[in-house]
């Protein structure tokens, strides 16, 4: 039985018939990369079509307090129990000045009992002892974790009162509480900020500060005089400019300045007289001044002179970065370095050598460390609690004095590691950097390469400009003001007789020609000035040869005249840009931080010694809890579309935030420049990469099935015509053919509708080559009996071409199609890297790359690579799924 | 053969005729011109404007702009650069140089080490280094170039290893002949990967491919029979059947020798042509652009009929009419 029973599943299984669908699959299972890439392309699809369930944040939500923020730690254990996945709220940003990454953790206390005392901040209230605040935060009020912040912020009304905003020394030691506005209008909760962590904090919301400000006083015109003391450093001028909006800027620099100097001026006296003991603030003010000093000059010898001239972004930076305890001393720097910019820039007109400058800057670096020391000597008489004022000088001082070393640490650490590209290749990259930079400050060039900023960076960092062997282009730089002054005599000269229909005379002649010659002269002695404007120059020495000639030839010298003062024109006007540029230093806002609510505020991991020391003033901690967001799965966050239509807050994973902190952000592959998940972002831009390859693909084979299949099958005049047109088509080289038709439609149009237009770029290019393959088949298709055999039933062409010969190409197509698409994904990745597809806010592969090209962004944020591999594996898998396929439908492996 | 290659350059003038009339409509067609840039300048008086669009004769219909164009090529004047204000053959005289330098050495590179490895991976079929090949190979063809290059310039940028940008380092001109060699070479070296991998890839697939399938040919199962040396099979036999379809990817890489480099160029700031169009094409510098590609497009046609003849001079089944 058993055995007529297996007999018969035999003689059952041989004759089951699969049909050619089924052979192809099995065959292609058989194939085991090409079952790895269809695999990888599933998760891929699936990945696009849930992109908004499986992003934590919202892709274009920007968070600059996390610019390139490496992937957020993820912790397990709190005070040594487990207790989940957890992440801590954090910062981070590219310090421009040192350009080092930095990235902080901070704990936010939620508990602390001390002295018996227990305090609670959290949910949507804060208590303090019996007191319970109670706050809303639609309204804009929050919670706070500040502590003592040294310095006072204020207002004036002009009926006299004044309004300290929020701090009391009583209980700046301690708390760290939130407040609400009613509260802050009595008077009765001072915020302090004592912690780096804390003043970021305030700092990030000083917009909504200043606001809270002017309900303070009511009225904007009731204020009289605000200020703000000087030590808020960095942040001031972006903050001061935003307040003097609405106030009285003048009142506010008043304020600073000279209000500090009448202070400083009263309270010299008594130390005159001999009263109070000044020998421990000599010292400190000593070894500021040595600190400071060493510090500037290694600045003077790093090329502080061409960093104030060419006067970009990072040598702001670094003068106020280099001056930070001068400003915390209420000196000046902000007045003085006008006055020396201009100084500067006087003295670089009269063609001044540049040991002059040197001494010029170091002379007034040392001015105004004097001052600084004369600051501190004069303050201390001047404190009621000198033993506090001594306490807080040299906490500020010493707190200085380690930044410097950290800054000074850091750019002799970056040197020495950049040692190796020091000797080759600065010197090449200063000359391409004056070159860029110039051209594009000179000639305002529309498109300035990615590398350029790079160089700029490593330009300034090696502080490598002022060096000896750039000799030529300071000269350079001198006979350019020269070449104004012959200018300006040339000018004079032919003034009096460039007027058309007039003879000069000979002795006039004369004496033009020999200006021209001098101008000649010292034009062609340019060395190096930038390439580009050495060409201009050219131009202008060649039409002033010219006119020489024609001078000789008694001609008359208007036109060329003309010529000249039009490339003069150039000249004269290149070196305004340049003043101009140097005078920028002056406003340091205008040239703008890109982080201007961080600045350069030190940030330091905020550990629970910290608390305590700080916070609490050692007055012994009980307990404490800090807080912490837990990771969860399908969370509740913001509002996505879940597969494009319903509006969804579900999402795959996230953290849990309960009272919107805005530090706390899980980012699983980093942040990118502006603070956006990176990992979000590349989900969202799946959408695009991965459809982009089937559309064009769909839209390429369509063309070219009709046009290969009309060209076969019909042959003759409309073969050759239109196999021309593919030809030519083909032989405008693929790139170039895709810049030029993208430049061919207009730049600033939505990401949608550059997205409908890449596609039909790049169909636009693959088509001819199919068509022509296609032709082929269709050529020797057509041959066969089957087709003659239609053709003879007396089909239409349509019907046989549709039904018997285009069928016949299938197989091909499939394979072909399969392994085109990566085509499409590679070219829209490169035309967005290129900066001429998608365009930002929106996300794709290729243009999420862009951001990496600079090499410092590359070095300090790895992750923002990321995409690239995801264009690999797409890609990868694309090919082996053709390949697959290919193998599949080989009639050998059908069996 | 003389007749056919004739010819062949005969139907090129029309096809380069139309190919650079296209790109020359394309340009005129684009929103806006190279003036652009001053209109939007308030401080450039509309005097002065006039003056350069009748300088650069942006005010003429552009049929007529073309016609001037095409006489001037005639003469084997390409026209003057707006943007560098020079020649244009100056200025792409001036960057051939390193393009071709860079293009070669990639070209030499993914060829030289594509042919060895494919022939190799094929040889040693199915071995551990034929899977190991055959993945490098797969990756090459999947990574983006200028992905690889960003890739490259990262190691290179931690390690100090290679330098990140440029052609030649400073010292350049101050070094001896052999220095100077080595220097460039060794600024060469990442763009040459970066550029040459992808073909380096492509061609050792192909490579292995048609050797596998020739050393399945009967006749070099008959040569083996006969009792010849391996080596005699292989190389005499096998390889040089092998390498035929080869001879028209060569075509395609000579057409491509210009072109190909714009984002790596970009990339490693490589001073070559790429770059000069690529802000060429975006800033409207037409008769650059123009003159561009016109040389790519006559690289391309080129390539192709140098891959035809050299295709007909291997395989003696291939003739030409």
């Amino acid at each position: 039985m058993a055995d007529d029973k297996k007999n018969v599943t035999e003689v059952e299984f041989e004759e089951t018939y699969l049909s050619r669908r089924q052979l192809i699959w099995r065959a292609f299972k058989k194939h085991k990369l090409g079952m790895f890439g269809l695999w990888v392309l599933i998760v891929m699809y699936l990945i696009a079509i849930f992109a908004d369930f499986l992003s934590p944040h919202n892709p274009y939500e920007q968070s600059l307090i996390h610019s390139f923020a490496p992937p957020t730690p993820v912790h397990v254990r709190y005070k040594g129990k487990t207790v989940g996945l957890y992440v801590l709220p954090s910062v981070s940003f590219i310090d421009k000045f040192t350009s080092e990454r930095k990235f902080y953790e901070m704990l936010f206390p939620s508990r602390i009992v001390n002295d018996g005392v227990e305090y609670r901040i959290g949910g949507n209230t804060a208590e303090l002892g019996e007191r319970t605040l109670k706050f809303d935060r639609k309204k804009g009020e929050e919670i706070y974790f500040e502590f003592v912040i040294d310095k006072n912020i204020g207002v004036k009304t002009k009926g006299g009162k004044e309004y300290y905003l929020p701090f009391e020394k009583e209980y700046t030691k301690r708390l760290l509480i939130g407040y609400n506005d009613s509260l802050l209008k009595r008077g009765k909760i001072r915020v302090n900020l004592t912690s780096s962590t804390a003043k970021a904090a305030v700092l990030s919301n000083f917009g909504d500060f200043s606001r809270r400000l002017k309900a303070l006083v009511g009225n904007e015109e009731n204020i009289d005089k605000l200020w703000l003391d000087e030590s808020l450093e960095r942040i001031d001028v972006k903050w001061a400019r935003t307040v003097s909006k609405n106030v009285d800027v003048k009142l506010f620099e008043e304020r600073v300045t000279k209000g500090a100097e009448n202070w400083m001026r009263g309270v010299l006296k008594p130390l005159e007289e001999g009263k109070g003991n000044t020998s421990a603030l000599k010292e400190v003010g000593a070894e500021v001044e040595k600190m400071v000093l060493a510090d500037f000059e290694r600045s003077l010898d790093k090329g502080y002179i061409d960093d104030l001239i060419n006067g970009n972004e990072l040598a702001v930076n670094r003068i106020v970065a280099t001056s930070g305890n001068l400003i915390k001393l209420g000196v000046d720097v902000k007045g003085r370095l006008e006055k020396l910019v201009a100084r500067l820039s006087e003295l670089k007109g009269s063609g001044e050598n540049v040991s002059v400058l040197k001494d010029t800057i170091r002379e007034e670096f040392y001015s105004m460390e004097r001052e600084a020391v004369e600051r501190i000597i004069s303050g201390y008489s001047s404190a009621t609690n000198k033993k506090a004022y001594i306490d807080g000088v040299i906490s500020m001082l010493t707190e200085g004095i380690r930044d410097y070393i950290d800054v000074c640490n850091s750019r002799l650490e970056k040197m020495v590691k950049e040692m190796r590209y020091e000797e080759k290749e600065a010197e090449g990259i200063i000359r391409a950097c004056l070159t860029n930079l110039m051209r594009s400050e000179i000639f305002g060039s529309r498109y300035m390469p990615g590398e350029t900023m790079a160089i700029a960076k490593m330009l300034v960092s090696f502080g490598l400009i002022d060096d000896p062997r750039f000799k030529a282009e300071l000269e350079d730089y001198q006979k350019v003001a020269s070449l104004k002054k012959l200018y300006v005599k040339l000018q004079e000269v032919l003034g009096k007789v460039a007027r058309p229909g007039y003879r000069p005379s000979r002795e006039e002649m004369e004496k033009i020609e020999q200006t021209l010659q001098n101008f000649v002269k010292v034009a062609k002695n340019l060395k190096f000035f930038t390439t580009a404007v050495n060409s201009k120059l050219n131009s202008i020495v060649r039409s002033a040869e010219s006119s020489l000639r024609y001078l000789e030839r008694g001609r008359s010298v208007y036109y060329y005249y003309r010529r000249i003062l039009e490339g003069l024109k150039d000249i004269s006007s290149a070196k305004e840009i340049l003043e101009s540029v140097a005078a920028k230093i002056v406003g340091v806002g205008e040239i703008g931080f890109s982080y201007p609510k961080l600045g350069r505020m030190a940030f330091k991991r905020y550990r629970l010694e910290t608390v305590k020391s700080l916070v609490l003033n050692g007055k012994g901690v009980q307990d404490y809890d800090y807080k912490i967001y837990k990771v969860r799965f399908f969370l509740k966050s913001w509002e996505g579309k879940f597969l494009w239509l319903f509006p969804s807050r579900v999402h795959l994973f996230g953290v849990e935030n309960p009272d919107d902190n805005p530090y706390v952000k899980i980012f699983i592959m980093g942040a990118d420049q502006f603070g956006r998940d990176v990992w979000s972002r590349i989900v969202f831009a799946s959408r695009i990469s991965l459809s982009i390859g089937i559309i064009g693909m769909i839209i390429t084979f369509g063309l070219a099935l009709v046009f290969g299949g009309i060209s076969g099958y019909y042959g003759g005049l409309i073969d050759e015509l239109m196999m021309r047109t593919a030809e030519i088509i083909m032989s405008i080289p693929g790139f170039y053919l895709l810049i030029l038709l993208r430049a061919l439609l207009p730049m600033d149009i939505p990401s949608t509708q550059i997205y409908i237009l890449l596609v039909f770029i790049l169909s636009f290019i693959g088509w001819a080559g199919t068509s022509r393959v296609i032709r082929g088949m269709v050529l020797s298709i057509r041959r066969r009996e089957f087709v003659e055999a239609a053709i003879a039933i007396g089909l239409p062409d349509s019907k046989v071409l549709m039904r018997h010969v285009l069928p016949n190409t299938t197989s091909f197509l499939i394979v072909a199609a399969t392994l085109r698409i990566p085509g499409y994904i590679l070219g829209e990745a490169s035309l967005s890297y290129l900066g001429l597809g998608i365009r930002e806010p929106d996300a794709s592969w290729g243009l999420m790359l862009a951001q990496a090209q600079d090499v410092y962004v590359m070095q300090h944020a790895p992750w923002l690579l990321i995409p690239g591999a995801f264009i690999f594996f797409t890609v990868l898998s694309f090919n082996f799924v053709g390949d697959g396929l290919r193998d599949a439908l080989d009639p050998r492996s059908l069996g | 053969m003389l007749k056919y290659i004739i010819r062949r350059l005969i139907i090129m003038v029309p096809e380069l005729f139309v190919i650079s009339f296209l790109v020359f409509m394309i340009m005129w067609a684009a929103p806006g011109d190279f003036l652009d840039q001053y209109r939007m300048d308030p401080s450039v008086s509309p005097q002065f404007l006039e003056s350069l669009e009748k300088e650069l004769g942006l005010d003429k219909p552009p049929i007529i702009q073309y016609s001037i164009w095409l006489k001037n090529i005639l003469v084997g004047n390409f026209g003057y650069s707006f943007y560098y204000r020079q020649p244009v053959s100056k200025l792409i005289w001036g960057r051939v140089f390193a393009t071709i330098i860079l293009s070669l050495s990639s070209f030499f590179f993914s060829w030289i080490l594509g042919i060895i490895t494919g022939v190799f991976s094929a040889l040693k079929k199915y071995s551990m280094w034929d899977k190991l090949l055959t993945i490098i190979a797969f990756s090459g063809i999947a990574i983006p170039g200028f992905f690889l290059a960003l890739l490259l310039l990262y190691i290179a940028a931690n390690t100090g290893w290679f330098p990140i940008s440029g052609m030649v380092s400073i010292g350049h001109s101050q070094m001896g002949a052999g220095e100077r060699f080595k220097d460039i070479l060794w600024h060469l070296t990442l763009p040459t990967i970066a550029l040459g991998f992808g073909g380096f890839a492509t061609l050792m697939r192909y490579m292995r491919g048609s050797l596998l399938d020739v050393l399945n040919e009967d006749y070099v199962t008959f040569a083996r029979a006969k009792g010849l040396p391996e080596r005699k099979v292989i190389y005499k036999h096998a390889l040089r059947n092998a390498i035929n379809p080869m001879i028209t990817f060569l075509g395609y890489s000579i057409s491509g020798l210009l072109g190909g480099a714009v984002i790596i160029e970009n990339i490693f700031a490589w001073p070559g042509m790429g770059r000069l169009v690529y802000q060429a094409l975006i800033q409207q510098d037409v008769y650059l652009v123009m003159a561009s590609a016109v040389i790519s497009a006559v690289m391309l046609v080129i390539g192709n009929l140098i891959a035809d003849i050299l295709l007909a001079a291997v395989d003696p089944r291939v003739r030409l009419e």
